[in-house]
């Protein structure tokens, strides 16, 4: 009795993993790869034959596994492209060491206090969530590791009060200036969108620290100057199916813009529920950067067409930038198949072809500036976190792949301070459809709409 | 008119929250219907009822939005091969089979006519072989629908919902097998522990094999609710990209993905006269709260009429009794469990039609919601369990209308059941237990 | 399980917590290492290496879910009574202290306490709910409190903490009496010692008479009553103290990872909680100690070698799989595998087993195991 229950347990084991998709990408040679001309500074001293590590950590399988999980890829086509083409660190290859929170924070707890303790200690240090950065803020500035933030967290980035630059450095700008940018553009553009009535804006976001950043005193007031009303915000936890109800209170308030500060399965349930409804000519759907994404086109399809927001960096389509030229050509060699007959393939290449795997460059060839900088400064044998964050609060200012997104922090800045308005459009081309997200306009500052920032209104 | 309003919200606002309600609270009942068969089968609270759900959705997905896996028919093969021959050589099928030779009176089972030593053997094993009969036809007939699914591509949602059907039976069964058996007459915790930990088991399997992906089942797309019958391929376009590759530079290139057309319409109902507003039923939910319904008018005759449901409702009420008056209690665990992940399958299916899809998020934890529901009849009461699905299905709704989804979701569900636990612990409608020394 | 030959001759003897000097030579003997391990240079003595600051902070958090876990023996182990909300109440007890060390002056002693009381007051509150009934509606009110507490701290906006909802709330050092706690190595001590306190704490209460009729009430709750045992007022007793101890816990975990949020005290943390208390056997006083001990060295080194072993091997033979998603399901499937295991095979747990084991071998050779 006991026997058959321990063959049939292990037998159930092992035949249940027979289940499951086919999914697997087999790689294809890699064709020639191509070189970016860089602004990259010389390197004093020649490291070839080390290795250098970058450490990161954060959600790879929780809810953020969407964005997240094209980010590994990305990160190692990245060190592997840097390693190969241009040399690493000074010589040194780089490698990535990877740490999955699956979004609980006590494991980013954990991570911070495995990674912080190693020997050496880690110079940086990348992270990717706004709750995991404003849980160790404190701590990242005693260890004193600067950690470049994948996030737009104001509290992690400028502590309580707004004026407490921490040693967190994003690499997207502040959900704030983001709705602030995108208040800009509608004050200016909004009969373009065509759509009945002044605009008023009404907050719909993933509860939590996350969702909760881009409405805030600063913003609203920004906004409310621009013409452009107020109609309220509803949360809603990852975890709910359904927001139709939530939206009809804020269309029942009076908003015409949908502004969601979620990623993935969040804009695509915003935006399911504006179709479902009709609604798609009566109220236009914004975002955060993340809002902008080839995760959102994936699981929303059709209905993620005209989600607009700010987009602080080039998109995968503006291939006559050489930067992107290389992140398309990674991608290309390393995931997708032209020829392949596998669908299952196809599409986790295609879901591979997002924000992340594209930042992940740039966050890489800033780190390789960075540490050049910083051994220039004080020596490979001196290195420690100290020495990077004095490059990053004295000034850094890089053009990172070539332009793909500009890095630019100094002793009051821990943001990016430059974007521009995005759309996800479907344009029709020969043999189907391709989505996309197109800019509507160019490269502008954004607004300062930290709490006692610049350009807040009193 | 348009401007009632109800403790200060517009009328139609209300209206549609108390629909909505209605609608997704038929999808609860559904779920807190598999809850109440379970416990009233085998005295066992299923916590792992969620995962169950979404174990069901993804097999569903499996063969709905995929070229068939021949991986996941091979299993199900053989897991059906194995849960076949346990149960013929009485769940032995280790041990040697006792020789077929003691029934002398029919006279042709010394010499092993085939027909009659079949028939000796299911009479050893208490096998009734009408009722063998009923359970291989349907599985055959299952069996048939997934392998003509899966030869015919136009059929997708048949195929999905037989390779559905057909797994979760398989995980009934087995979680029954392996996991429910050995625990009879032991302690109700270690039964409650032992959901918990199934949940687990199912929760680490399904991340492996599909991940912490989404999966999207777009039954309910303004493609499908236009055109039903013309397949999936002719309105749909490709999905194209740009690539860059050195020696030819930038070029447009197409995919095997392709590009949907998004959510359908929800249904309306014309009400713009008397409310200000259109009311309006979200697809997947109105389907689901039909499906729910026949589920439930389907499951209330099989246990008033059916000597199989007469039989699980004995045993459910007690298993020594049922077990010394010659009810095959083992048996009736079996079909319940099955009876119950296909239920579970069916309400995940459901929900991965939504905005969502089949989220890891978003299915397991919605069983939890519905244990409230579950309570307010006394976990007994199949009809009072339907009634606390769309309770608290309204009440969830209205929350979010007067307060915010997370007060709908993390609180106004388990408020109604502290106060039925103060109220009535044995729940509003369930009957009264008296305990013995 | 005490070795023969050994009687009870007065009643001091029969409620020793230790009654054997074996007993007294193993409790000073790893008490002395417990606090010994600390002082062992990380560099290594002779090029072994003992400890590293990971192994260190391991430790610490293992102490701190050890005091949970001891409350949670209490009311599951030997009261018989399910709670999953075990992690809420610690939730209750990690905001409450977070809130006495930003806003006010209290000793840190002093603000543990009160956490843990409060805690204790929230727990009992769900637990009188449900007291009149057993089994799964006990279980139904526990989920409640899992699910209304985080959802009220949440939407809690006001004075004491107003970051937004969902932001962490970070927390001051722990000061005793002027004496800062700032390194890991005195985050240890800390936590030690509260572990050490508790831990004698809940041995007491086991062999007076409250602990007498909490077995009572698990063993069969109606003959208890008979006995003249007032089962409401014990089984709300067994709650509060439960979630007393989850206030400790939380109270220091808040101190020592120096922020919380309503994140790290999830259902699933409560469930686990559950699991490790089931694996290293409840009802027994080592149980917590061999789940803690179980649960966290699966959790930290045999995951990750089966992850390994897993994305090295299955994709080969299973061509199908996504080595990705193999880390992502693993430790569920492992826990909820072991858990079911030992449920079936040995639901009284490691500590069973261990007194097996002891007796084994004092009978040597002539025992059988």
């Amino acid at each position: 009795m006991k026997k058959t229950a321990i063959v049939l347990l292990v037998t159930f084991a092992l035949l249940l993993t027979f289940a499951g998709p086919a999914t697997f990408a087999s790689h294809s040679e890699p064709a020639a790869p191509t070189h970016v001309s860089q602004e990259r500074t010389e390197c004093n001293e020649d490291l070839s034959g080390q290795t250098v590590t970058f450490y990161a950590f954060g959600d790879l399988s929780g809810p953020f596994a969407f964005i997240t999980q094209p980010l590994v890829a990305g990160l190692e086509d990245a060190a592997a492209y840097f390693n190969e083409q241009e040399g690493g660190v000074c010589g040194a290859a780089i490698e990535i060491e990877l740490g999955d929170t699956g979004g609980s924070q006590d494991r980013a707890q954990e991570f911070w206090d495995e990674f912080s303790n190693l020997d050496p200690q880690p110079e940086v240090m990348f992270m990717f969530g706004s709750a995991d950065a404003e849980l160790l803020r404190d701590q990242i500035a005693e260890d004193q590791i600067p950690v470049l933030l994948a996030a737009g967290s104001e509290l992690a980035l400028y502590g309580e009060t707004g004026d407490e630059p921490a040693w967190t450095f994003a690499i997207i700008p502040l959900y704030t200036d983001q709705l602030g940018n995108f208040c800009d553009y509608i004050a200016e553009n909004w009969d373009s969108f065509d759509i009945e009535g002044d605009p008023v804006i009404g907050h719909l976001s993933w509860e939590g620290a996350f969702g909760r950043s881009s409405d805030t005193e600063e913003t609203r007031a920004y906004c409310a100057e621009r013409g452009i009303g107020y109609a309220g915000a509803e949360y809603f936890l990852p975890t709910t199916s359904d927001v139709s109800t939530q939206l009809d209170v804020l269309i029942d308030e009076g908003a015409n813009i949908i502004y969601t500060t979620s990623l993935a399965s969040g804009p695509a349930n915003v935006a399911a529920a504006i179709a479902g409804a009709e609604l798609q000519d009566e109220v236009l759907m914004a975002g955060t950067n993340w809002a902008l994404d080839t995760s959102v086109i994936g699981l929303a399809q059709r209905d993620a067409d005209g989600i607009t927001g700010t987009m602080p960096y080039l998109w995968w389509d503006e291939l006559d930038n050489r930067g992107i030229q290389v992140i398309s050509n990674q991608w290309a060699v390393n995931h997708f198949i032209p020829a392949g007959d596998d669908e299952e393939a196809q599409r986790n290449a295609l879901a591979i072809r997002n924000i992340a795997y594209l930042l992940s460059f740039p966050v890489i060839d800033a780190y390789i500036e960075l540490m050049t900088q910083a051994i220039n400064e004080v020596g490979y044998d001196n290195l420690d976190g100290q020495a990077i964050y004095s490059i990053l609060n004295g000034g850094f200012d890089y053009n990172a792949m070539d332009g793909v997104l500009r890095f630019r922090y100094d002793e009051n800045t821990r943001a990016i301070t430059n974007g521009r308005i995005g759309q996800i459009q479907f344009l029709e081309v020969e043999g189907g459809v391709q989505p996309t997200v197109a800019p509507l306009n160019d490269f502008l500052d954004l607004p300062d709409l930290r709490v006692g920032g610049e350009d807040t209104v009193e | 008119m348009a401007e009632w309003e109800l403790f200060g919200q517009s009328f139609h606002l209300v209206v549609q929250a108390i629909i909505n309600g209605l609608l997704l609270g038929g999808l609860y009942a559904l779920i807190a219907l598999g809850i109440v068969v379970i416990n009233k089968a085998s005295g066992v609270f299923n916590f792992a009822h969620g995962w169950m759900m979404f174990a069901g959705g993804l097999i569903f997905w499996q063969f709905y939005a995929n070229e068939p896996s021949t991986s996941l028919v091979g299993i199900m093969i053989l897991v059906s091969t194995l849960l076949i021959g346990s149960a013929i050589l009485g769940l032995g099928f280790l041990r040697k089979p006792a020789p077929l030779v003691e029934d002398s009176t029919t006279g042709a089972s010394q010499n092993g006519d085939l027909f009659h030593r079949v028939l000796i053997f299911m009479k050893r094993r208490e096998l009734d072989p009408r009722r063998t009969a009923v359970a291989i036809a349907i599985g055959a007939a299952l069996w048939a629908v997934l392998v003509v699914g899966l030869l015919q591509d136009s059929s997708v949602i048949v195929r999905g919902a037989a390779g559905a059907f057909i797994g979760s039976i398989l995980i009934g069964l087995m979680i029954e097998r392996i996991t429910i058996r050995p625990l009879l007459g032991k302690p109700l915790l270690t039964a409650i522990l032992m959901t918990l930990a199934i949940g687990f088991v199912l929760q680490g399997f399904t991340q492996i094999i599909w991940g912490p992906n989404d999966r999207k089942i777009d039954v309910f797309t303004a493609e499908a609710a236009t055109s039903p019958s013309t397949g999936s391929s002719s309105s749909s376009s490709s999905y194209v990209v740009q690539i860059y590759t050195e020696d030819q530079g930038q070029r447009a290139q197409q995919t095997k993905d392709t590009v949907g057309t998004g959510t359908a319409p929800d249904y309306r109902i014309k009400t713009e006269e008397l409310l200000g507003k259109d009311l309006r039923l979200k697809r997947f939910l109105v389907w689901g709260f039909f499906i729910a319904i026949g589920t439930f008018v389907a499951f209330t005759l099989f246990f008033r009429y059916t000597t199989l449901g007469l039989a699980m409702r004995a045993t459910a009420e007690n298993q020594v009794l049922a077990e010394s008056v010659g009810l095959r209690v083992r048996l009736m665990l079996a079909v319940a469990w099955a009876i119950v992940a296909v239920m579970a399958a069916i309400a995940g299916i459901i929900q991965g039609t939504g905005g969502t899809g089949v989220a890891v998020l978003v299915v397991p934890i919605l069983a939890l919601r519905v244990f409230p529901a579950v309570l307010l009849g006394g976990l007994e009461s199949i009809t009072w369990a339907m009634v606390g699905g769309l309770v608290i299905g309204v009440v969830e709704q209205l929350t979010i209308v007067y307060l915010d989804t997370t007060a709908a979701q993390q609180m106004a569900p388990f408020v109604v059941l502290i106060i039925v636990l103060l109220i009535r612990p044995d729940g509003l409608f369930g009957q009264r237990r008296i305990d013995r020394v | 399980m005490r070795p023969s030959g050994v009687y009870d001759v007065n009643y001091v003897q029969a409620q020793s917590i230790l009654r054997t000097r074996v007993d007294w030579f193993w409790t000073v003997a790893i008490l002395g290492i417990l606090l010994l391990l600390p002082q062992y240079p990380m560099g290594g003595i002779l090029g072994i290496k003992l400890m590293s600051p990971q192994f260190l902070n391991l430790l610490t958090t293992s102490g701190i879910l050890l005091i949970s876990i001891t409350g949670l023996n209490l009311l599951l182990g030997y009261t018989g009574q399910i709670s999953l909300g075990q992690a809420a109440f610690m939730m209750v007890g990690a905001y409450t202290a977070a809130v006495i060390a930003r806003e006010t002056e209290v000793p840190f002693i002093l603000s543990i306490v009160i956490s843990a009381l409060m805690a204790g007051v929230i727990g009992l509150f769900f637990g009188l709910s449900s007291l009149r009934v057993k089994g799964f509606y006990l279980a139904m009110a526990t989920l409640a409190a899992q699910f209304i507490i985080p959802w009220a701290i949440n939407t809690y906006e006001g004075d004491w903490f107003n970051l937004g909802k969902g932001n962490p709330l970070p927390v001051p050092r722990a000061d005793i009496l002027g004496y800062e706690i700032t390194s890991n190595r005195q985050e240890y001590y800390l936590v030690l010692a509260f572990v050490v306190i508790t831990a004698i704490a809940a041995r007491n209460l086991i062999r007076s008479r409250v602990g007498r009729a909490w077995i009572s009430i698990r063993d069969n709750d109606l003959a208890a009553e008979q006995l003249g045992i007032n089962v409401f007022r014990y089984k709300a007793l067994a709650f509060f103290i439960s979630a007393v101890y989850a206030g400790i816990a939380g109270g220091l975990d808040a101190h020592v990872s120096r922020s919380v949020t309503s994140d790290s005290f999830s259902l699933e943390f409560s469930i686990e909680q559950l699991a490790m208390l089931v694996i290293g056997g409840a009802g027994f006083p080592l149980g917590p100690f061999f789940g803690v001990a179980f649960f966290k060295f699966i959790d930290r080194y045999v995951v990750d070698w089966l992850n390994e072993f897993s994305q090295d091997v299955l994709p080969d033979i299973l061509t199908f799989l996504n080595p990705d998603y193999i880390p992502v399901g693993m430790p569920h499937l492992l826990l909820g595998i072991l858990l079911a295991a030992f449920l079936i095979y040995e639901p009284r747990g490691i500590a069973f087993r261990w007194m097996i084991l002891q007796a084994a071998w004092r009978l040597r050779p002539f025992s059988k195991a």
